[in-house]
């Protein structure tokens, strides 16, 4: 009896402890969460600001994070190796600082800009993300695309590029993004761009009222509704709104072999 | 002050092995969720998308961790180090489910299963960037009723250990594009399992399955492996690796004893006197090597061609050997000889991802040759085995996902895999297994499985091959479970 008691007084005791670890442990956290461990200032005999892979605790050279960081996916010379991931070798630097702003305020909303570059832009500075857009502006695009050029489509692509689809309402390609599809300013280069990224920017424009109840941004806590939304690009979903997917298809094609 | 706040890791390490009980595990994981949640967003988790602020499928293969993407393997390669340091660097995960054999329960490996829902795992995770150059990937579990193959050993049943560890010093040097050597990264790693330290999935620790049931030994498949394969080689270990123009991979590890020292830690609880969990004692450095060609991307393919191998020299522990005057019930008998393991793989993986597909496979040969003069734990001097190990796999959207894997194993006769009940003959490894799944990803960080192991030869035999009636289908087992982490 007097063993049952004292056994019990212990489980008591135990569970007292237990709470008491608990509580100091998380104080303990929030102690070195909120107010210290982040101010930990660069100790610079360990830290390696001239390869650094770092965002967002102390400001890396936007040249130092566009090989370190963004290669991984871009490539060192701006041509990404998987369809999905734009090339941004010699894209227009006001279009890509406008990206990545717009990536680090969320209001770019394309399913993989969610996925993969709401993370990455969210704790660029203004002066980083001219940095990276004066990094990959200048690199030289040169590669040519070299899959598609026997494809029977490139004809149709290169008749919407340049004269658009009259009846449709959708308008020439290359009166806004140059004649070469270069782009110019917030214009975006288009020339040489993976068909399948391009078909992924149309169908944002073409569908603008798809979204997807999901998780974002590292965010395992909150999922939430996103539309999949491109607001700067707005002008473009009233030009490919009657767009067909056979055309769109083309034109993504077409501008993939442009040089 | 500042000083004491970089170490969070090192304050976590050492505080969690105190805590003994099931209920105290609770109470702290229900006080850290409940803190947890009460942070804003920026600081949910898990640990490394917390770090980089990128969904789960960035790094993972379709979504299936823990597949990993080139992106995935850049990260893990160099150090953990993309994004920002975390000013919570923790994580949680739970896996349970439910284990049933199909054809009778008479299998060797299956004694805990009820067939009802029951917890598996609960895994702490720590780490992610600490330094510039320097991240880890700290993982620690409690598990519920776990076994091993065999029906026989519980080694951390009930309580917390140490699971992967592989805490990393990295750098990445990027030069002109044009330059034969344009891209070096180069780093060095402590960690503690052999393998724990690779990028492909075809390498021994990180192919697939990549969960089992700590009810039934079965839903891990082959119930004999070789030396070299998943969460075998658990013993502190260091070494360095080099990655050329993201094309060529070399790495070497030495590996030692995981008894006392400096580096127990990260084989926790074991020790001499733990009974349900001895330390494996090595002869001196044992190393392990991996070389592997990894292609370019190209239009979202990849594939990759390596070798790998280790020699492993092991002594007995004193209670395999009931010797007397050999110390601890778990201590090595240093004077018994050792069994010598040298075991040599070559591996392959290709992988095409382009949304909304994902389609990887993954394959593995592996040769080993046991050697055993002293006869400690085989009765024959020399033994040999090879096995082959392979998977393929298609998710659908990051969301739907099937896959299947055959596993084979032969090798030579010998006591140490049992004996037939009836003619008292040695039995061999020899087995098969086709191991086929669905899931079902809820969230990025929620999947459901459900996953099954067919036998068509266990221990040599289809039909009785045991002597006691017992036939390979009797070892098939059935999981369902849901992987969840936070």
């Amino acid at each position: 009896m007097v063993g049952n008691v004292m056994s019990h007084k212990r489980t008591i005791f135990n569970l007292f402890k237990a709470l008491v670890t608990v509580g100091l442990g998380s104080l303990a956290l929030v102690q070195l969460g909120c107010t210290n461990f982040n101010d930990v200032p660069p100790v610079t005999t360990l830290e390696n600001p001239s390869r650094s892979r770092t965002i967002g605790d102390y400001p890396v050279a936007g040249k130092v994070l566009a090989v370190q960081v963004c290669a991984a996916c871009h490539g060192v010379n701006g041509y990404s190796n998987s369809p999905i991931i734009p090339n941004l070798a010699g894209q227009q630097k006001d279009y890509l600082v406008n990206q990545l702003q717009d990536y680090r305020d969320r209001s770019r909303s394309n399913k993989n800009g969610v996925l993969f570059m709401w993370g990455m832009a969210r704790n660029l500075s203004d002066a980083q993300i001219l940095e990276l857009a004066n990094y990959f502006s200048s690199l030289p695009a040169k590669q040519v695309n070299t899959e598609y050029v026997n494809d029977s489509r490139l004809a149709r692509g290169k008749a919407i590029f340049e004269k658009g689809i009259p009846e449709a309402g959708v308008i020439q390609c290359n009166s806004c993004h140059g004649a070469n599809g270069r782009g110019m300013a917030t214009f975006p280069q288009i020339a040489g761009q993976h068909p399948d990224y391009i078909l992924q920017q149309l169908k944002v424009w073409m569908h603008p009222d798809e979204k997807e109840f999901m998780e974002v941004g590292g965010n395992t806590w909150a999922p939430r509704t996103i539309t999949f939304a491109r607001p700067r690009g707005a002008l473009m979903i009233n030009n490919v709104k009657n767009l067909s997917q056979q055309d769109a298809d083309a034109v993504a094609i077409y501008l993939s072999t442009l040089q | 002050m500042s000083d004491k706040c970089i170490y969070p890791y090192f304050e976590l390490r050492f505080s969690l092995p105190t805590l003994k009980s099931t209920k105290t595990i609770f109470l702290f994981l229900f006080g850290l969720l409940t803190f947890l949640t009460s942070l804003n967003e920026a600081q949910a988790l898990p640990l490394f998308s917390r770090q980089t602020g990128q969904n789960c499928i960035t790094c993972h293969a379709g979504g299936q961790y823990p597949e990993l993407t080139p992106y995935g393997r850049y990260f893990k390669l160099t150090g953990y180090t993309i994004g920002t340091r975390q000013d919570i660097p923790v994580s949680v995960q739970f896996v349970g489910g439910a284990a049933t054999s199909t054809n009778g329960n008479n299998g060797t490996g299956q004694v805990h299963q009820s067939g009802k829902l029951e917890p598996n795992y609960l895994f702490l995770d720590v780490g992610g960037k600490i330094f510039d150059n320097f991240g880890a990937f700290s993982q620690w579990y409690y598990a519920f009723d776990e076994q091993i193959s065999g029906g026989g050993k519980i080694p951390n049943q009930n309580q917390f250990a140490a699971d992967v560890q592989d805490w990393r010093y990295a750098d990445h040097y990027v030069g002109d594009s044009a330059d034969t050597l344009s891209d070096v990264i180069w780093g060095a790693s402590l960690n503690n399992y052999a393998g724990v330290t690779d990028v492909w999935n075809s390498s021994p620790m990180w192919m697939y399955p990549y969960m089992g049931s700590t009810r039934n030994s079965s839903t891990y498949g082959l119930p004999y492996n070789t030396r070299l394969s998943a969460y075998s080689i658990h013993n502190p270990g260091y070494g360095a690796y080099v990655y050329l123009n993201q094309n060529f991979y070399a790495e070497a590890d030495l590996y030692q004893s995981g008894g006392p020292g400096a580096f127990s830690w990260m084989t926790y609880p074991a020790s001499n006197n733990n009974p349900n969990s001895a330390p494996v004692y090595l002869q001196g450095l044992n190393p392990y090597f991996r070389f592997a060609y990894q292609s370019d991307e190209h239009r979202g393919h990849n594939w990759m061609l390596g070798v790998l191998g280790a020699n492993i020299n092991q002594y007995a522990s004193c209670s395999s050997l009931s010797l007397a005057s050999c110390g601890a019930i778990n201590s090595p008998a240093l004077s018994a000889g050792t069994v010598q393991y040298q075991d040599r793989a070559v591996d392959g993986q290709y992988q095409y991802l382009v949304e909304p597909h994902a389609v990887t496979a993954q394959a593995r040969f592996t040769t080993e040759s046991i050697s055993d003069p002293n006869k400690l734990m085989y009765s024959n001097p020399t033994n040999s085995t090879n096995s082959f190990m392979s998977k393929v796999s298609y998710v659908y959207n990051a969301t739907y996902g099937a896959a299947v894997a055959f596993q084979n194993i032969n090798g030579t006769g010998d006591k140490h895999y049992g004996t037939n009940a009836v003619t008292g003959a040695n039995l061999n490894p020899n087995s098969t297994a086709w191991i086929p799944s669905i899931w079902y990803q809820i969230f990025q960080n929620a999947r459901i499985t459900y996953q099954y192991t067919a036998f068509t030869k266990y221990n040599g035999g289809t039909i009785n091959y045991n002597g006691s009636g017992t036939n390979a289908s009797a070892n098939n087992a059935s999981w369902l479970y849901l992987w969840l982490a936070m």
